[in-house]
């Protein structure tokens, strides 16, 4: 998966440069250096793509739980989106929101409708705290 | 008997949807206190400079999902800076002789593109598109009966099954690869059920609201939020890292914009240990079903 932003926001790089953003998928937890892997992989698509590259800067699935720990093993949906769990995470109750606990509730992707940047999660979980404190 | 608090409800994280919740709440009238461990506002949503000068996304980079949800679209984001710019072609996906296939936000444009697979694409994505609005409310929803039963269940027979199956529909590589691309966004082998949903969800997204990206990064979306929420009067607190649930100030409710495990670190002392075997089984590897 590529994207090259600053082609059409060009006000993140310097004049005339370009930042490409990319990342692959790798198996929970695995360290393994993908770097060439990706590289020979564009290379394929746009030689000459290596001569170009200034500098890189890569993050692996340990790194990515470091800087958020919400990311266990580098998986950035909070858990695995099959069939089983796609409406059940946490745990298979009315509302996934709530925990048994008063007062204590959940609204990261981990909840339905999980991973992405939709804000649906903390929708339905602020709709679950407003129907039991009002 | 009624405690006094300093705030109605603690948001512990401020990812996309600690800032929906946050937002939601402080909007409906409580107080509320927004809690992030980092000393930048966002979760998955921070930009960087890695390098002096340049700006890439650390996270999310593409916005199909921010732009096409019910809520962030209830919220007047454009007043706070966010501004979403729209590159002509949504995806590409190359082949070895130098064509690709592509998405493109016209359902009708993509079609054409996909040669005798025209007609199958557009028998597939064409309900889904026209249903959107109805179908959006029971997919993005939380667990329940779906109000919109029919448009739901027609959605539901092509999204249970697995990308693969979905795929096969297809004649051409154009549209085999184009589809496939889409639905590995759900990091399962792709013989796997569910698959196919996260496909369709992200093609059907494009064709309404398109893939785009914000302009100064994801981050801008994560400033918006925040600057819309600390309007409405609600009160954030960066750099604070929750490590047990004492140092929470008391509210009404705290809600964790974080996974099961780190719920259970923090707040472990008050769940009952039944909750706690289940929220920790969320499975991180992908299983047979
Ligand atoms: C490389 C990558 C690419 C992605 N690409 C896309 C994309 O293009 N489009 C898309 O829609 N989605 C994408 N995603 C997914 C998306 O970023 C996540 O699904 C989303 O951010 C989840 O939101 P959230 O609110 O649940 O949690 P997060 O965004 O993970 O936010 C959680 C926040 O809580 C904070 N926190 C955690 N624990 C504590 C604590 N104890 N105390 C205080 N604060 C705490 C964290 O610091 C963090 O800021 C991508 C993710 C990654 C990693």
């Amino acid at each position: 998966m590529l994207a090259q932003q600053s082609l059409f926001d060009a006000d993140r790089v310097p004049k005339g440069k370009q930042v490409l953003w990319g990342y692959c998928h790798v198996p929970n937890g695995s360290t393994v250096d993908m770097t060439n892997a990706v590289e020979q992989q564009i290379e394929r698509f746009a030689p000459g793509f290596r001569d170009t590259i200034i500098d890189r800067h890569i993050i692996n699935t340990a790194q990515f739980e470091a800087y958020n720990p919400n990311y266990i093993g580098g998986d950035i949906n909070g858990g695995v989106l099959d069939l089983a769990q796609l409406y059940s995470r946490p745990i298979l109750s009315v509302s996934p929101y709530r925990t048994p606990a008063n007062g204590i509730y959940i609204c990261s992707a981990s909840t339905p409708p999980g991973g992405g940047v939709h804000g649906m999660c903390g929708f339905h979980a602020a709709n679950a705290v407003l129907k039991d404190i009002k | 008997m009624q405690k006094n608090y300093e705030y109605d409800a603690v948001v512990v994280g401020s990812g996309p949807n600690g800032l929906a919740c946050a937002i939601q709440l402080q909007r409906s009238g409580l107080s509320v206190l927004l809690i992030e461990g980092s000393e930048q506002i966002g979760g998955g949503m921070r930009s960087k400079e890695f390098f002096p000068g340049y700006l890439s996304d650390v996270c999310s980079a593409i916005h199909p999902m921010a732009a096409g949800s019910p809520f962030f679209s209830q919220l007047p984001l454009t007043d706070y800076g966010l501004e979403y710019i729209n590159p002509p072609v949504l995806a590409a996906h190359p082949f070895d002789n130098g064509t690709s296939a592509s998405l493109k936000s016209s359902l009708y444009e993509t079609a054409n593109g996909l040669g005798i697979d025209k007609g199958d694409y557009l028998d597939l994505m064409q309900p889904i598109v026209e249903n959107w609005p109805k179908l959006a409310e029971d997919i993005l929803g939380p667990f329940k009966i779906p109000k919109e039963l029919i448009a739901s269940l027609q959605f539901g027979l092509s999204a249970m099954k697995s990308a693969k199956w979905l795929s096969n529909r297809f004649k051409t590589e154009e549209a085999k690869a184009l589809f496939a691309g889409m639905a590995a966004h759900s990091f399962l082998p792709l013989d796997q059920l569910s698959t196919a949903a996260v496909g369709l969800v992200l093609m059907a997204n494009g064709h309404l609201k398109g893939w785009p990206l914000p302009k100064g990064g994801s981050q801008a979306i994560a400033n918006a939020l925040l600057s819309y929420f600390e309007s409405l009067g609600g009160k954030v607190q960066m750099g604070w890292m929750v490590r047990s649930y004492g140092e929470i100030p008391p509210a009404k409710a705290v809600i964790f914009d974080t996974g099961p495990k780190q719920l259970i670190e923090i707040a472990g002392d008050h769940l009952p240990s039944i909750y706690k075997k289940k929220a920790s089984e969320v499975s991180l590897r992908p299983r047979r079903i």
